[in-house]
């Protein structure tokens, strides 16, 4: 018969009880099965004594029942004992002859039945142990002074410290705080104990939170080789025991380890301790069989089922999302609130989808229309303000945010960038609708879609607003790398919600993103063809006045500017006319070179067949091959050329390796390879089915232990190469001198094979011209000759031009320099205007993609494994006909598998409408993320989203017509105490408003705001002297006195990285992603919005409006008072009002320097307004979205 | 074993490693081995009584931790009282009330504190009561003790010495076997009630 489940569970306590401290749930447990059965209770107690009755036991006793013990072996002493011994004394004469000596003692006690050690620091002396330790007789106490309780008290564990383990926090508000991994922060949704045990809600955050950082996916530092992340690691043998044992927690070394306060798990170094109300769900969860699940954010999503709930009052629930939140609401007995009034509701919506407050006649029309059908006055207010072109702007604001969009590059310099028509192609995307999976899509690799459209490269600036580091001592690489790993976070926690970051050193502690699937998410972004470095530096001529440098780094796109292109034009038409002034260099040149004696003459060959073995190979005008397609390792080149006209002999035969934008270095370089470097193995030469020999070459460049000689040695592993110790950047030539003339007849064909064996990656020559020059008597002429370097081609002469050159030049041509000079100021002019174009910033992929290597602690400088681009493992992959490229993964990110996206993104719109994300931390959906206060209501959302076709404006009208969105904000007392957060949204949200719409509010109360969408940056007031003061004078803020400067709503605002706009407090720094904004309170905004110049203006503007607005101050006031909340104000607010008004205009008409001050003029009317404005505009309810 | 012949570091483990030297060695412990033989000597007093008291509060709290800290308390308190004391009378009634009151107040902060009372008051009640209060084991239950540990198996009982006597560690144990900390507990839980179990038949409650 099995043991009764009281019996089992009163054995296992009792087994417990002098081995460690029990838990709550088990001395709980432990009072109510001796309250039942009282029969237990001399079992208890026998247990309870069982020590000291046996140590009360001596060893005589013990020998008369013929009971000998071994003797104490003192090798066998513990290990641990002996260690700790200085700490240890016997507690009970210890602790009393310590405090009789008046000494300070560490008193930690060591009792037979527990492995507790508790330290403690007493009052006294500094040689705590030894001395009462020593000399523990009892003449030592004969007359002691007074043992003060305190020296005996262990103060770590004072019966009053609410940290005490061993006090229990149970039932349903312990578990509310263990449902939310973040426990301070406090997700203030209520829950009661939950009635079964789900592994997602209940013990994962448990086992993330205090477990996973050892016992994790990370196997560099796992402990223990355990891991307990997963079923099969936690319950794998490990030797006679598992950690966990499913349906057995005593059996479970897990349990064993976090009830054991001698050595608990977690470590105390760890910091970490599980709450009561942790263990005993570790314990119901293990019990009833320890199932796993997959984290609930990283499954599929399904459309769960609309719930039917039917209000007695409002009916059945309309809109799927008032039926989840009511549902929810009901279990916690929670009504909703009513709807909010008719003002309140258009502001607010207002706010919120155009993030412009309503006008008057705004108001009052839709006031009436709310009168006669509240229902359809929603309605029809939400579709006109979301077909408004400042919906759009409205929309963009997070965005913006997430993709840290800045109008300057960070870091100290800080240059300017152009990045604005990026920001205006997202407030277009808005307003246009596009579906979310379009601007997903161009965003991430508009650049790879067939024929991208200039906008769909604009588009992907998304993924170049990252920070620029111009500064002079930045290590190119190690930047570059800094940017790919911008992109990789940034892009995972817009989309994905994962804080990928984590990855980049080491795999992730609490997701299951390895270090290999963060390098391989890298190698998406890795082959961007830029430096890391700023290649375009242009000082700002900007008309504003001010001071700043546009740097830009590549790639970037020109972006078209009406003004400058007619000015290109006619600069380029008066260049092309000086040019054609300028004499024929050749032919002075050949003359030159025959005065030289000299008749050498290379003419170059036309290529008539040519086939490489791995690559595509392709003539150009010039009669230069390229290669193209793969880029392989090695690679054999054999071209046919054509005898030219007039060739009866050649003797020299002239190879010219040259740049192509496919190459290495910007295209600067001379192959594929990563240095742009080549390794020519071997060159042979076929004419008429012979192979012809090389008598002698020479070279313009000869790498060290790369002559030009091995190129015709035979030997396949010795080769010419031209790196000078750093990246190839220009194109160099080789000279081979036939053995002897050969003889041939223009016509023939001459078969030239170039092999590339060498064990150098790709290095092969990219683009080369073959030339050719006949017999001649002249020896070719030797290096550092005129001759020489007449023969070669422009490109390749280096260094000064010879003195005897540039005289024979001056004296044939006396006026060439001043004719040069004008072509080259021409061409200084056009370089310099086409610097004025703005060049924004874009993606592009390099052909040849870029290697990526899994860095070590991601060092840029410890490159390990190589890898290949590919999505994390733990989710669904990518179609394998899908390419490896940003394309493929944006048509990855926009799939309906992907559990993440649809879920993240309708959580942030939803966190835009209610102030919280049903997700709290819209950043994190990892399992360190909080759980969704309302997981069918997200996933219905996310699904609806993507059936919808990712129809954003379908998502928000679904949002802000709801019940939900439109209740009152008011909050009583009740919801205060029970859901102080509004997570279950028995009230609407009220928060205050970002400074952004602070600021445009303000404005637009002062009648001042100028709404033109779109545009470069622009310059409003702000202190005097901020940028210099900050950039050691480098930058100065142009102060411009214009109201399209001034007045335009902040977006448009500059965003200087380094001193971002000083009136947008709780701004996000756009110094790197941020998907959640933060609300502080801090005084210096309430001076701001009182002191700042745009306000005070914003004021002034308002006080003028009032003072026009009717003769009686009061009704000025009242409409004063509308403009800034959105109601006309109760008669005791405008009594007050009228109070201040009034003392204002007495204080004004006698002090006109005042009145000078506030209105600009000499009306005390209008100064008197004025301050009555700035009351208006610092008003909570104007401060606030109510 | 002479703890002076081992010198410092040995003596200092010796001394504090617990009852068994305490019983084998000490010549004050050992002429106390009658209750309040010698009384004046208070201090060896609280020392013979520490167990029992430890033992006792933990029955009332069924927290070691709460036992230790208010077994510690109670000694300041019957510190304080030392002069209260009649030699003449009975020293565990004495310290086991002042230990009561102890758990009382603990009991009713911890009711306040989380909000809900355990035991139940009736039970405490009992529990408090419990004879063993009031008198030391009877010597036949001390015969018992003796006689049922004879009957252990030599290793069980060994181990259990080890572990009460010697209060050498759970981890210390477990490791010398080559058992985990939480087998070896369930193993020491069997040895026990195996011990009860045969008092229990020769002694009734």
């Amino acid at each position: 018969m099995p043991k009764k489940e009281y019996r089992h569970d009163f054995d296992s306590i009792l087994a417990a009880l002098h081995e460690r401290e029990l838990t709550a749930w088990e001395r709980e447990r432990l009072w109510s099965i001796l309250t039942e059965h009282p029969e237990l209770e001399a079992e208890f107690h026998d247990h309870c004594f069982l020590a000291s009755d046996l140590g009360g036991i001596s060893a005589r006793e013990l020998a008369s029942g013929g009971i000998e013990r071994p003797p104490v072996n003192v090798l066998r002493m513990p290990e641990p004992v002996m260690q700790r011994k200085r700490a240890r004394l016997p507690l009970w004469s210890g602790a009393v002859a310590a405090a009789a000596a008046g000494l300070l003692a560490i008193v930690v006690y060591s009792s037979p039945f527990s492995d507790v050690e508790r330290s403690d620091v007493v009052l006294g002396g500094d040689e705590p142990a030894s001395a009462p330790a020593e000399e523990p007789s009892a003449g030592r106490v004969a007359s002691p002074p007074q043992p003060a309780p305190a020296a005996l008290r262990r103060a770590g564990l004072s019966l009053d410290d609410p940290s005490d383990e061993g006090v229990a926090l149970a039932g349903a508000a312990a578990l509310a705080n263990s449902r939310n991994p973040r426990g301070g922060e406090g997700s203030g949704v209520h829950v009661s104990a939950p009635e079964e045990i789900s592994f997602n809600h209940h013990v994962r955050p448990i086992l993330s939170e205090n477990c996973s950082f050892c016992h994790g996916t990370d196997d560099k530092t796992r402990e223990a080789d355990l891991r307990l992340d997963t079923f099969e690691g936690a319950t794998r043998d490990l030797g006679g025991y598992a950690a966990i044992v499913p349906g057995d927690h005593q059996a479970s070394e897990l349990w064993a380890r976090i009830t054991d306060s001698g050595d608990p798990m977690p470590p105390v170094k760890s910091h970490r301790t599980l709450s009561e109300a942790d263990k005993e769900i570790l314990r119901r969860w293990i019990d009833s069989g320890a199932r796993y699940d997959t984290h609930w954010a990283f499954k599929r999503i399904e459309r769960p089922a609309v719930p039917d709930v039917v209000d007695a009052e409002v009916g059945a629930a309309t809109n799927p999302v008032d039926a989840f939140v009511q549902e929810r609401l009901a279990q916690e007995s929670l009504p909703q609130s009513p709807r909010a009034g008719a003002r309140t509701l258009a502001r607010r919506l207002h706010l919120d989808l155009v993030g412009l407050p309503p006008s008057g006649k705004e108001l009052s029309a839709f006031v009436a229309a709310f009168e006669s059908d509240p229902d359809a006055a929603v309605s029809a207010r939400v579709e006109e303000l979301l077909a408004s072109s400042h919906y759009g702007e409205r929309m963009s604001l997070a965005w913006l945010d997430a993709a840290r969009y800045a109008d300057s590059n960070g870091f100290q310099k800080d240059g300017n960038r152009n990045q604005w028509p990026w920001r205006d192609w997202v407030v277009q995307a808005f307003n246009d609708n596009m579906p979310f999976d379009r601007f997903t899509i161009e965003q991430l690799a508009g650049d790879l879609l067939p024929n991208p459209t200039t906008d769909q490269l604009i588009a992907t600036a998304f993924n170049r607003n990252h920070m620029l580091n111009g500064e002079g001592g930045a290590i190119p690489e190690e930047q570059r790398i800094n940017y790919v790993v911008d992109r990789v976070d940034t892009t995972a926690t817009t989309w994905l919600g994962l804080t990928m970051a984590c990855a980049q050193c080491h795999s992730h502690k609490y997701d299951p993103i390895t270090h290999r699937d963060y390098f391989e998410f890298f190698a998406f972004f890795n082959s961007v063809p830029e430096s890391g470095v700023v290649d375009k530096r242009v000082g700002n001529q900007s008309q504003l006045g001010g001071k700043s440098t546009v740097e830009v780094g590549r790639p970037f796109l020109r972006l078209p500017d009406e003004a400058l292109e007619k000015e290109r034009a006619r600069l380029e038409a008066q260049r092309d006319k000086a040019k054609q002034a300028l004499p024929v260099m050749a032919d002075f040149e050949a003359k030159v070179l025959a005065e030289q004696g000299c008749d050498i003459r290379f003419v170059d060959l036309e290529p008539v067949a040519f086939e490489a073995e791995n690559q595509r190979l392709k003539v150009d005008d010039s009669q230069a091959i390229y290669a193209e397609g793969p880029n392989p390792f090695n690679d054999t080149y054999t071209v046919t050329y054509k005898v030219p006209e007039g060739f009866e002999t050649i003797r020299h035969l002239r190879l010219l390796p040259l740049q192509h934008p496919s190459h290495t270095n910007e295209g600067k370089g001379l192959a594929r390879s990563d240095s742009g470097n080549f390794v020519l193995t071997e060159i042979e030469i076929v004419h008429a089915g012979q192979p012809v020999a090389i008598g002698s070459a020479q070279a313009s460049y000869e790498q060290r232990r790369f002559p030009i000689g091995n190129t015709f040695d035979g030997n396949p592993k010795t080769g010419w190469a031209v790196h000078r110790a750093k990246p190839v950047v220009k194109p160099e030539v080789a000279t081979f001198t036939l053995q002897e003339a050969l003889a041939v007849a223009p016509g023939q064909e001459l078969q030239v094979t170039l092999r590339h064996d060498s064990q150098h990656e790709s290095h092969n020559i990219g683009r080369f011209r073959l030339s050719a020059a006949r017999d001649s008597e002249h020896p070719l002429p030797e290096k550092d000759t005129l001759a020489n370097y007449l023969l070669l081609p422009v490109a390749v002469r280096e260094g000064e031009e010879p003195a005897e050159l540039a005289a024979a030049r001056k004296a044939a041509f006396p006026d060439i320099k001043a004719k040069e000079k004008a072509v080259a100021a021409l061409d200084k002019r056009i370089a310099a205007l086409d610097k004025q174009f703005p060049d924004i910033m874009v993606m592009q992929d390099q052909q040849g993609i870029r290697k990526t290597h899994i860095l070590e602690r991601g060092n840029y400088l410890s490159p390990t494994e190589e890898v290949g681009a590919g999505t994390p493992a733990f989710l669904p992959g990518l179609p394998a006909d899908a390419p490896r490229n940003r394309l493929g993964l944006a048509n990855w990110m926009v799939s309906r598998e992907n559990p993440l996206v649809a879920r993240v993104v309708v959580n942030r719109f939803w966190q835009q409408f209610f102030g919280i994300g049903l997700v709290k931390t819209a950043e994190d959906f990892g399992v360190q993320g909080e759980l969704p206060s309302h997981p069918e209501l997200l996933d219905w959302l996310a699904v609806e989203f993507i059936e919808s076709g990712w129809d954003v404006k379908h998502l928000v009208r679904l949002l802000v017509t709801s019940d939900t969105y439109q209740q009152g904000s008011t909050v009583t007392p009740e919801q205060l105490e029970a859901d102080p957060e509004n997570r279950l949204l028995a009230r609407a949200s009220r928060y205050r408003l970002p400074a952004m719409l602070l600021r445009d509010q303000a404005l637009a109360a002062g009648g001042l705001l100028r709404l033109e969408v779109g545009g470069p940056p622009v310059y409003p007031h702000q202190p005097e002297g901020l940028w210099k003061e900050f950039s050691f004078s480098q930058i100065h803020y142009p102060h411009v006195d214009s109201p399209e400067h001034l007045y335009r709503r902040s977006l448009y605002t500059f965003w200087r990285r380094t001193s971002p706009p000083p009136n947008m407090f709780d701004s996000a720094t756009r110094q790197v992603c941020t998907v959640k904004s933060s609300i502080t309170n801090t005084p210096l905004q309430a001076l701001t919005m009182l002191n700042d110049v745009t306000f005070v203006e914003a004021a002034r503007g308002l006080g003028a409006r009032m003072a026009a607005a009717s003769e009686d101050p009061g009704q000025s006031l009242a409409f004063g008072f509308e403009l800034a909340t959105g109601r006309p104000p109760d008669s005791a607010e405008l009594a007050v009002l009228e109070d201040g008004f009034v003392s204002s205009l007495e204080e004004f008409q006698v002090d006109p320097e005042a009145t000078q001050s506030y209105a600009l003029s000499d009306a005390p009317r209008l100064a008197a307004f004025t301050r009555t404005a700035q009351v208006l505009l610092n008003l909570d309810e104007t401060l606030n979205r109510n | 074993m002479n703890a002076a012949s081992v010198g410092g570091f040995f003596r200092d483990f010796l001394v504090i490693s617990g009852p068994r030297e305490t019983i084998l060695g000490n010549p004050v412990v050992d002429a106390l081995s009658k209750e309040n033989e010698n009384p004046a000597d208070f201090e060896g007093l609280l020392e013979r009584f520490r167990p029992e008291i430890r033992d006792y509060l933990l029955s009332l709290t069924a927290s070691l931790s709460a036992a230790e800290d208010l077994a510690q308390e109670t000694a300041v308190i019957l510190w304080r009282k030392r002069a209260e004391f009649d030699p003449a009378g009975n020293f565990r009634a004495w310290a086991f009330r002042i230990a009561f009151y102890q758990a009382q107040n603990h009991r009713r902060k911890e009711a306040r504190r989380v909000g809900m009372e355990f035991p139940l008051d009736a039970t405490f009640e009992r529990l408090a009561e419990y004879p063993r209060a009031a008198a030391a084991a009877s010597a036949p239950r001390r015969e018992a003790m003796v006689h049922c540990l004879g009957r252990l198996p030599e290793d069980d009982r060994e181990l259990l010495l080890r572990r009460l006597q010697d209060g050498v560690s759970l981890e210390q144990l477990s490791s010398e076997v080559g058992m985990t900390r939480n087998a070896m507990a369930q193993k020491i839980f069997r040895i026990k009630s195996a011990l009860l179990a045969c008092i229990r038949r020769r002694v009734p409650a």
